[in-house]
């Protein structure tokens, strides 16, 4: 028995550390859970501080002046850069403002016109980092439409932004606007529509700033861009005498001049397209339609008729849109063809109208952004109330069945491509009409197009979200791209 | 015989000791951990939430500074369990002024606090650097008073 002494003691020790070792594994486990939890609460607190300094560097560019075209803070900003020794390979930079003691952001340029935001915050060990592109100045092909002078009237569910610089005129309820629509004057809501019954999505502003349309003298400008083929048709003759009418073939065109006292006419055929994408007419442009599978802003110094189709086609002879000619609309959609292979983008401007001559087709298609520095867009024989908002004259002969257009517009004076009476009756004319915007024309702009001294935010992406640094001092590390991560890692 | 019935006795009055003494650390081990854990889920949860209504406020439209204040029944499409979030806009928020509310079926007691204002540094007075502007708001989630999640919003149109 003496033997067995302590058998009892040795036979409960075991136990004892086996609960000692349950309580352990208990604690840790929960602590680890904690860890786990305040690590995600901290992840999420640097990506929000970093959205804020992202957001607040914006709102700095947004509301800065310009000068000679150029954007003052980010041309500071990126100027200063070097000065105050941001450590950044892409050029300049700035910390523009710390919304917290621990996030910053800067700016890098990155090409001709183009700047890149970065925010970066850290919190409590963990660190996110936030980017921004800028485009200094926004193309005035960003607009589905716009209309300088006269009210602008829309209603359904436009894509594009929209704006005028008088009364904005929301017709129907349930409209959808998926992007910005801002008017300088106000909104007037018509036909049914409140602010109850339709929707804004991509921001709104019934109070805006003016955006200030190009003059002539801008328009001129753009005459450095062009290939010269006109004024080497012209051989020396003055171009006040001709009147011009163009054919687009694809890749190429034809131009012919006509002696504005029927005298004759001087014509080239089959030219290529010109090689910094501007073909520069200095004289009212009479006629223009076809097809075009290239980049190309037509600018006159008059103004502009559209006496055809003018079409966007590649090289297998595929629309960019399906059923842009159909006979009947109401059973075939316009939409997008997945089938077409070309970029092509055409801009039209002009410093007068760019009216349908009376003579286009009773189905219509028109491609390309057109721009009207002291007219008007659409149907010939129209005028206005002195505030544009009645029609005073039409011409009721100018009826047709259907216009599909994709692209944009931004005039002076107000858009019309139908004028309806009371009843709805159609008094001039196309009875059935399809617009759809252009995304394209928001990056990819026609060549040299006009733009607007205002900044474009584009390309918001989660660059970084990793943990490392200080509360406060983790920002030494930052270099651009060498903290990419997917953005699906950041904890949301 | 009486020896070793004596040493048994001490051996069992010690075992029992020991035994007591690791039931009693046992139980007040995982009743520990039990709270801990209820603790860090509570935490868990009041701060997904916060973010979930950070989220929303950077998903709803910015509107415009002449929108009239929230009403009752936009706050309460906001922030209900579905996904749509109704007609209430950044600035009708503004003026609102704090919107407290206590979501239904939500395991945390309290009510949370949604805040859209002009004092981008949090400091009580809008008269800092870049504050007041309508198309530069912070948006602040609390509950019971203690902060959740908060950021800046820019508004790009306005």
């Amino acid at each position: 028995m003496r033997d067995q002494r302590g058998s009892l003691l040795l036979a409960v020790l075991p136990l004892a550390l086996l609960a000692g070792g349950f309580v352990l594994l208990t604690t840790t486990s929960s602590r680890a859970y904690l860890a786990e939890m305040e690590a995600t609460r901290r992840q999420n607190a640097a990506w929000n501080e970093a959205n804020a300094a992202l957001s607040i560097a914006q709102a700095r560019i947004k509301s800065s002046a310009y000068a000679a075209n150029r954007n003052v803070a980010l041309a500071e900003a990126t100027e200063q850069g070097a000065e105050v020794g941001l450590d950044n390979a892409e050029g300049g930079a700035l910390h523009l403002f710390a919304v917290h003691p621990a996030s910053e952001s800067w700016v890098s340029r990155l090409a001709d016109g183009w700047y890149q935001i970065d925010a970066v915050a850290s919190v409590g060990g963990r660190r996110a980092q936030v980017r921004s592109l800028v485009r200094e100045r926004d193309p005035f092909s960003r607009f589905g439409a716009f209309v300088n002078r006269h009210p602008l009237g829309i209603g359904g569910s436009p894509k594009g932004d929209v704006h005028t610089n008088r009364v904005m005129q929301l017709f129907y309820a349930g409209g959808v606007y998926e992007d910005a629509v801002t008017a300088r004057d106000g909104f007037e809501w018509l036909v049914g529509a409140n602010a109850g019954n339709t929707t804004f999505s991509g921001g709104v502003d019934d109070h805006h700033a003016a955006i200030p349309m190009p003059n002539a003298a801008e328009i001129a400008t753009l005459a450095q861009y062009g290939d010269g083929a006109v004024e080497s048709l012209l051989g020396g003759a003055s171009a006040s005498l001709f009147d011009a009418k163009v054919t687009l073939r694809g890749t190429h065109y034809d131009l012919l001049l006509v002696r504005k006292d029927g005298t004759g006419t001087l014509t080239a055929t089959s030219l290529p397209m010109p090689g910094d994408g501007v073909l520069f007419v200095p004289m009212d442009l009479k006629a223009l339609e076809g097809t075009l599978d290239a980049r190309l802003t037509v600018v006159s110094t008059g103004g502009v008729t559209i006496t055809n189709s003018l079409r966007y086609v590649d090289e297998a002879g595929e629309p960019a849109y399906r059923n842009g000619l159909s006979t009947n609309p109401d059973a075939e959609p316009y939409e997008p063809n997945p089938a077409y292979a070309g970029n092509a983008s055409l801009g039209v401007i002009a410093n007068s109208h760019i009216l349908y001559a009376s003579g286009v087709p009773t189905y219509l298609e028109v491609n390309g952004f057109f721009f009207s520095a002291t007219g008007r867009y659409g149907l010939p024989g129209l005028t206005f109330t002195a505030n544009g908002t009645y029609v005073t004259a039409y011409d009721p002969t100018f009826k047709k069945q259907s216009c599909r257009r994709y692209g944009g517009i931004a005039t002076d004076l107000r858009i019309v491509s139908t004028v309806v009476n009371g009843s709805g009756l159609v008094l001039s004319g196309f009875k059935k009409g399809k617009s759809v915007y252009d995304r394209r024309l928001l990056s990819e702009p026609p060549p040299h197009f006009l733009a607007i001294d205002r900044p474009l935010f584009s390309c918001y992406r989660v660059v970084g979200s990793l943990p490392g640094g200080e509360q406060g001092r983790g920002l030494e590390g930052r270099a651009v791209g060498a903290v990419e991560r997917a953005a699906a890692e950041v904890p949301q | 015989m009486r020896a070793r019935a004596g040493f048994a006795l001490v051996e069992v009055l010690i075992t029992l000791g020991i035994l007591g003494f690791v039931t009693m650390s046992i139980a007040t081990g995982v009743g520990a951990g039990h709270r801990a854990t209820a603790a860090i889920e509570r935490e868990a949860l009041l701060h997904a939430r916060g973010q979930e209504y950070l989220e929303r406020l950077l998903a709803i439209p910015f509107g415009r500074p002449a929108d009239g204040a929230a009403s009752g029944a936009q706050l309460t499409e906001a922030f209900d369990d579905d996904s749509d979030l109704g007609t209430v806009t950044l600035h009708r928020l503004r003026l609102f002024g704090p919107a407290l509310f206590e979501p239904a079926a939500f395991p945390v007691a309290g009510r949370f606090t949604v805040l859209v204002d002009g004092d981008l540094d949090g400091n009580g007075v809008v008269a800092g650097a870049d504050e007041g502007r309508n198309d530069l708001l912070r948006i602040s989630v609390l509950h019971e008073g203690r902060l959740l999640a908060r950021t800046v919003r820019f508004d790009p149109i306005g």
